[in-house]
């Protein structure tokens, strides 16, 4: 699998509910505290609309010009970080998650 | 590979954690000579236990094209596929265990460019355009 098989994705929740695209992946070192073996634990869900993530927004990598830096915040606020240990299928179609979308996380906390 | 100058960021349980987009994609790949070697245009993940693990970097056009996605991307695709020397449209893999180490300004690989076949369109290029050009001064 590559990571362009997941980002871009739907993802929906429990009620069948849209969450949001993929945006972006998660990795964590392993436990052993070694450097190989890098875990996917999470994806970061928003908006079909991708640009202000991948301009750094979302993570204050970016700053100005007004008000194109509100805008963008704006936009990247609403996504959502799904834990990889939520996600119960992943197709073609979409991945289906075993939370509610009102139950997760702000990807915007979850990166600063 | 080093993750000392990875940039991790801490999430909620403050475990240092790395977002692709922010320290992986985009990333100057550069073999062991320091020469540039391409890009960090797609990750491979491998599933193990239950969990997929990050195993090699992709890089290329058809690599990059799909990360693109829509017209563009399916274009990019194309020209990739085109300028590859045989059929086989899967993009450059550079394994894990190759790889010296990841920071957010650059990969550094153990081996040269060269021997992974990451400089094969660059050489190409010198040895079918710019070495046939009168006067190129024998440029390398």
């Amino acid at each position: 699998m590559r990571a362009t098989d997941l980002l871009g994705l739907a993802v929906y929740d429990a009620d069948g509910q849209l969450v949001g695209h993929v945006h972006d992946l998660r990795f964590a070192p392993p436990d052993d505290g070694g450097c190989l073996g890098y875990r996917l634990t999470a994806l970061a869900c928003g908006d079909r609309f991708t640009l202000g993530h991948r301009l750094g927004y979302r993570d204050d990598q970016m700053a100005g010009p007004w008000p194109m830096d509100r805008l963008f915040r704006r936009w990247a606020a609403r996504a959502r970080v799904v834990e990889w240990q939520d996600v119960v299928t992943v197709s073609a179609s979409g991945i289906e998650i075993r939370r509610r979308r009102t139950d997760l996380g702000s990807a915007l906390q979850d990166t600063r | 590979m080093s993750g000392q100058n990875l940039m991790g960021k801490s999430d909620s349980s403050q475990r240092i954690v790395v977002w692709a987009n922010r320290a992986l994609f985009d990333r100057l790949i550069l073999g062991a000579d320091g020469e540039p070697a391409g890009m960090v245009d797609d990750l491979e993940l491998t599933e193990r236990d239950g969990q997929l693990e990050w195993t090699a970097i992709l890089c290329g056009p058809t690599a990059l094209g799909p990360r693109i996605g829509g017209r563009i991307g399916a274009f990019w695709y194309a020209v990739g596929r085109r300028l590859r020397p045989y059929d086989d449209p899967s993009p450059l893999r550079i394994p894990l265990e190759v790889v010296a180490s990841v920071s957010v300004r650059d990969v550094r690989l153990r081996v040269e460019a060269q021997e992974l076949g990451l400089t094969r369109l660059r050489d190409w290029v010198q040895d079918k355009v710019i070495d046939r050009i009168p006067g190129n001064g024998g440029a390398r």
